[in-house]
């Protein structure tokens, strides 16, 4: 597979991992945490992730165990960010790709910064998507879900 | 089927930075394994200006509203945003191919 450089150097250690969530806006918002932290993001950001899921509904669930929480480049984004959140438990979006194990946030300045990374994201999405999420949700610490991306995406 | 000029594929979901781009890759892909030559474009829905396009492919969301736009638009509706199988074989389908 060609390397994904950008996409991991643009995730870096901005990853999570917890048990369960009480619901699908919990898990956002831990998703955005990270983005926030990274100072790549104000912190509305996270409230425009909230409603962005509430806008596309079920579809942010984007293939089988994966989401991609996001909100507009107004909504607050300073910078391309993205982070990695496994959800051991699963967490439902009213999607046909439920549960979602694995949520991917991502932050733009504008509408073409973050192209090659979420072009990058895609190809990793396509050809390692199922395998991604079989891994990630039996990791056992945030150092593990590092290094099985890394290992998948080479 | 002789086509002169590139067929024009529109990838319509959401806000048009995340999940369309990644649907437009997969898509890419599909165009490749079916041989085709196309143009992949990536547009928000808006309700006032639809993109023309000779196949959309798009979410079942917005389905209903494209085709009420466009009663004739030929539509691929997926539901998972990787799977560019699928997408190939709609497009065969589509093009009789």
């Amino acid at each position: 597979m060609e390397k994904i450089a950008n996409l991991l150097a643009t995730l870096g250690d901005k990853v999570g991992l917890v048990e369960k969530v009480k619901d699908w806006k919990e898990a956002v918002r831990l998703s955005g945490e990270f983005l926030l932290k990274d100072g790549c993001i104000e912190p509305r950001y996270i409230d425009g992730m909230i409603k962005t899921c509430e806008k596309l509904g079920p579809y942010i669930a984007i293939c089988p165990g994966v989401a991609i929480p996001h909100a507009r480049p107004e909504d607050g984004a300073k910078g391309v960010c993205l982070s990695l959140l496994v959800v051991k438990n699963g967490v439902i979006f009213g999607s046909h790709n439920d549960p979602v194990y694995v949520l991917i946030a991502f932050s733009t300045p504008d509408k073409k910064s973050h192209i090659k990374v979420i072009q990058e994201l895609a190809k990793l999405l396509m050809e390692k998507s199922r395998e991604l999420v079989e891994y990630l949700k039996k990791a056992k610490s945030e150092k593990e879900i590092m290094k099985i991306v890394e290992k998948i995406s080479s | 089927m002789e086509r002169r000029k590139p067929l024009k594929i529109v990838c319509i979901c959401g806000l048009g930075i995340g999940s369309s781009f990644i649907l437009a890759e997969t898509v890419r892909k599909a165009v490749k394994e079916v041989e085709i030559n196309a143009r992949i474009e990536v547009a928000d829905y808006s309700s006032s200006v639809l993109a023309d396009a000779d196949i959309y492919v798009t979410n079942v969301s917005f389905y209903e509203k494209i085709k009420e736009r466009k009663p004739h638009a030929k539509i691929i509706v997926v539901t998972d945003y990787t799977n560019h199988k699928y997408i190939a074989s709609e497009l065969r389908k589509i093009l009789s191919l």
